[in-house]
């Protein structure tokens, strides 16, 4: 009997905390997308030190400007709906791939789904571990798998900020469990910057379609 | 023969992913130029032509993300009684930044592709970049031929080399730097991110051996972008290009005329 209960509410546990993995990135979604804001991303991503300012604004575009390290200053990737845009310093490009197409290596992690959380949840398998602190308050811990091979990774872990659905933490493993990105989301702040600002490149660089 | 000849023509042109026709004329001489670029799979198939002369040529990249691009490719040209081949590599990978660039024809390239300023013979550059912290970029060039400034070659071919040492400070940024080519000369440079548009002016001026004034400006038009290039030399030549959207006019004087006319229709494949 005891067995059977046990079983049942296992049953029903997973099936609440099911339904609060979707309802949760939901949350975080329908937050991010009530107005524009941007964020420090920073950590470690590949065993290096860096440090990113992620903007989002209306129209899902999200831009992520590189600050560490050093050899990365300057570049910069917007994610619209349909496109990656990816402004490389040195050479003065911009390298435009349907969104498809596109991987943003070197951060060896797609990290798109800060613009569309419920793109994440279509390719990774997350369920909700439990729930946690951070310095910004008590946080839910989802985690999970890739659906499929080739993102990078193969074990995702997100801090959920409970009182403001927004992601805090961000950890991606690979197989053998080393962390590829270990990064934390610092300075959320509500923003005025409009698409086109986001969209912003230098006139004089040389645009590759690919 | 006609007739399969002019469908084979607009099946080139349909199937292209850009298509470039153009005019050039200089003094005594004109032609139509037409460029055609098809992508395929991960290679991008380039094809030139004008008068005479045709050029086939097969491009590919690496693409990188955020860390880098490295672009190489080969061309091959043949008419107008003479041949020429010409490969590039150019990219960057972290810190840094380099670019090959390698040609040889039986004939000066002009005659090939009126693009293309390269003399007859063997000719090619080779140009590094490296940053040396965010602000600082520290970069050597090393080639021999054309200084490729415009549609006409620019004094004759010569070695020539050049350091240079950059530094930027918030949007804008300086370049001092020493070069020799048939001579030393000293060169400063000022570009800056004007608004938040992204418009971009740019000006370098060399002082010595060579004398020369370029300068640049690319500011958001409508859609597109409005590029303004200008390059002056002494003893007086002179090189110019207006760009917007899919059209261009180019032109150069070195005591002739030279004009190349252009548009440019991008298909979206």
């Amino acid at each position: 009997m005891r067995k059977t209960l046990a079983f049942l509410a296992l049953g029903l546990l997973s099936t609440v905390l099911g339904q609060s993995v979707e309802s949760i990135l939901n949350a975080v979604q329908e937050n991010l997308e009530k107005s524009p804001w941007e964020a420090r991303l920073v950590g470690r991503i590949q065993a290096q030190d860096g440090s990113l300012r992620a903007v989002l604004a209306g129209e899902k575009v999200l831009r992520l400007e590189f600050k560490k390290p050093p050899s990365l200053e300057g570049n910069f990737v917007v994610v619209t709906e349909k496109e990656v845009w990816n402004y490389l310093y040195l050479t003065n490009q911009l390298v435009i791939q349907p969104r498809a197409k596109a991987r943003i290596e070197g951060l060896n992690a797609n990290l798109t789904f800060l613009g569309d959380f419920r793109e994440l949840a279509a390719k990774v398998q997350l369920r909700l571990e439990g729930e946690g602190t951070s310095e910004e308050g008590p946080v839910w811990r989802l985690a999970g798998r890739p659906r499929e091979g080739g993102l990078g990774f193969t074990q995702a872990e997100i801090l959920v900020l409970k009182a403001d659905p927004r992601p805090v933490a961000l950890t991606l493993r690979d197989a053998a469990g080393n962390p590829v990105a270990e990064l934390r989301l610092l300075d959320f702040r509500r923003s005025r910057l409009s698409p086109a600002q986001l969209k912003r490149y230098p006139q004089d660089a040389q645009v590759v379609r690919r | 023969m006609r007739p399969l000849l002019g469908l084979l023509l607009l099946a080139s042109l349909a199937l292209a992913q850009r298509v470039t026709l153009g005019a050039y004329g200089e003094a005594g001489y004109w032609t139509p130029s037409l460029e055609l670029a098809y992508p395929l799979s991960d290679l991008t198939l380039r094809a030139q032509a004008q008068r005479g002369a045709l050029g086939l040529g097969v491009e590919r990249a690496l693409e990188l993300g955020p860390a880098g691009r490295v672009a190489y490719g080969a061309l091959a040209a043949g008419g107008a009684g003479g041949l020429g081949a010409r490969a590039f590599l150019q990219g960057g990978l972290g810190p840094a930044a380099l670019e090959v660039r390698l040609a040889y024809a039986t004939l000066p390239w002009k005659r090939l592709f009126v693009g293309w300023t390269d003399p007859a013979g063997l000719s090619g550059s080779l140009e590094g970049r490296y940053r040396l912290s965010p602000e600082a970029t520290l970069g050597l060039a090393l080639g021999y031929g054309d200084l490729g400034l415009g549609l006409l070659p620019w004094g004759p071919p010569a070695w020539g080399t050049e350091g240079r040492y950059g530094v930027r400070a918030g949007s804008w940024s300086y370049t001092l730097g020493l070069g020799f080519r048939q001579g030393p000369y000293a060169l400063v440079g000022w570009r800056a991110e004007l608004d938040e548009e992204g418009t971009v002016g740019e000006a370098v001026l060399r002082l010595g051996a060579a004398n020369r004034l370029e300068a640049r400006l690319y500011a958001p038009l409508g859609e597109d972008t409005l590029g303004l290039r200008l390059a002056l030399g002494y003893p007086f030549r002179a090189a110019w290009g207006v760009a917007w959207g899919g059209l261009s006019l180019e032109g150069a004087y070195d005591g002739s005329y030279a004009l190349w006319l252009r548009y440019a229709w991008e298909t979206g494949r």
